[in-house]
């Protein structure tokens, strides 16, 4: 017989190995993703989605310290990408008792939300100046196929529990 | 309910705690100066980041090999040609500089290194990492390039790693000339209304007319970049002159992003233009 605990627990562990595995793809294939510019954002995706499982100082430890190792990888400034993620995943774990309980669609759409201000921000404040309507534009691209990516990984965490 | 909140009013409290002190963190970072940045890059990427990094490169080495292979065999004939005509000239210049009295000419030195470019969130970046073997240490800024031309400069180091900007960076100027020598300016990054990254050679005198199609490369004037590097080639005049001078868009010889082995340029000592102390009266 599975009791509460155990089903909190088991939810608790695959959303860890989801969201670990997100983000270790992200990170292996970073080179690989950023040539197309509607490629899925795994590490905000990853962190939005840890975010709704964590306490807003963890949920912001955990996107200063992922911010921080994206920048050394994208020989960004280490502090702007860590405050940029740090902001959004606080924001993010606050937000989500205004936003929804449990709903799938109120998901996408804090995903989408999520990784398009994300994405826009980072290219606003990186080096690489796309331009305004560029930033927005690919931005969106980026969002909409994160969402899509973290709903079903998160569709097939929640189905693994049943 | 799997999204829940966690924790009360006191829990919150903390939260905001934690979140402030990481962000006074971030904003320490964000202040750190060229050199403590390179530290901290090079710190993250030689530990945590090392084996994606290593993955990294497993992956773009099996990507290029074939290509690379064709080029490599291309570069090699190209190289021995102009090898074998640089014998020749080296001998001229030499015998030449000889019946002038001149002291022999100080060409400076170049080094192989690793160029791993910067990739951020959104557009190209003008930043990059140099690896290097051959040097520590080395003096900022230091112009590297390809065997096709002007790269970028290096403008921080830490022990044999460096960071520095592509052509590509607003900070980028260079002093160049034309092959013929008549037509003297500065090259900056320049981005047309189509979004296409070319150069602007700026301050020609006004009496200078430009063809297209002219080579430009570097003058050597500054003591950064060597003398003769190939920056690119006239497109056409700007539409913009400022006062008395004008200004050319120039096709770049080397666009960033494909390069991973550059050439380091460490300047020799620039005596070859002055008198020889026996020559002064």
């Amino acid at each position: 017989m599975t009791g509460v605990g155990d089903l909190q627990r088991a939810d608790r562990l695959m959303s860890t190995l989801a969201i670990s595995a997100l983000l270790l793809l992200h990170f292996l294939l970073r080179p690989r993703l950023m040539d197309f510019s509607f490629a899925p954002d795994l590490l905000v995706g990853g962190l939005l989605l840890a975010a709704l499982r964590l306490r807003a100082g963890h949920a912001a430890a955990l996107g200063f310290t992922l911010g921080v190792l994206d920048a050394a990888m994208a020989l960004e400034n280490l502090g702007i990408y860590g405050l940029v993620l740090l902001t959004i995943a606080f924001i993010a774990a606050r937000s989500r008792d205004l936003l929804f309980a449990d709903a799938r669609f109120f998901v996408a759409i804090y995903l989408f939300l999520g990784t398009w201000l994300t994405d826009a921000t980072l290219a606003f404040v990186g080096t690489g100046d796309p331009g305004i309507p560029a930033a927005i534009g690919s931005a969106l691209l980026t969002a909409a196929s994160t969402t899509a990516v973290c709903v079903v990984v998160d569709s097939l965490t929640a189905s693994a529990l049943r | 309910m799997r999204y829940t909140t966690i924790g009360g009013p006191q829990g919150q409290r903390s939260d905001l705690v934690v979140a402030v002190v990481f962000a006074a963190c971030a904003f320490v970072l964000a202040g750190l100066g060229p050199g403590p940045t390179l530290t901290a890059t090079r710190v993250l990427r030689s530990t945590v980041l090392r084996p994606f990094l290593a993955t990294h490169e497993v992956f773009r080495a099996r990507a290029g090999l074939v290509s690379r292979v064709d080029q490599l065999g291309r570069e090699r004939d190209s190289l021995a040609v102009r090898a074998q005509t640089s014998n020749d000239l080296e001998l001229e210049n030499r015998r030449l500089r000889s019946m002038l009295d001149l002291p022999p000419r100080e060409f400076g030195t170049y080094f192989v290194a690793e160029l791993l470019p910067g990739r951020p969130h959104g557009g190209e970046s003008s930043r990059f990492i140099l690896n290097t073997r051959s040097v520590r240490d080395f003096i900022t800024p230091l112009a590297i390039a390809t065997p096709a031309g002007l790269l970028g400069v290096v403008r921080s180091t830490a022990g044999s790693t460096g960071t520095g900007d592509y052509w590509t960076h607003p900070d980028f100027r260079a002093a160049v000339v034309t092959l013929d020598g008549l037509a003297t300016g500065i090259i900056r990054p320049f981005v047309t209304a189509d979004g296409e990254q070319l150069m602007l050679m700026e301050g020609v005198p006004f009496q200078t007319a430009v063809p297209g199609g002219a080579e430009v490369v570097t003058s050597g004037v500054g003591g950064v970049y060597p003398r003769g590097l190939p920056v690119g080639r006239v497109l056409a005049e700007h539409e913009a002159q400022l006062g008395w001078t004008h200004s050319y868009l120039v096709e770049p010889a080397v666009r960033p992003g494909q390069e991973s082995v550059v050439l380091g340029w460490l300047p020799g000592s620039a005596t070859d233009s002055l008198p020889p102390p026996e020559a002064s009266p």
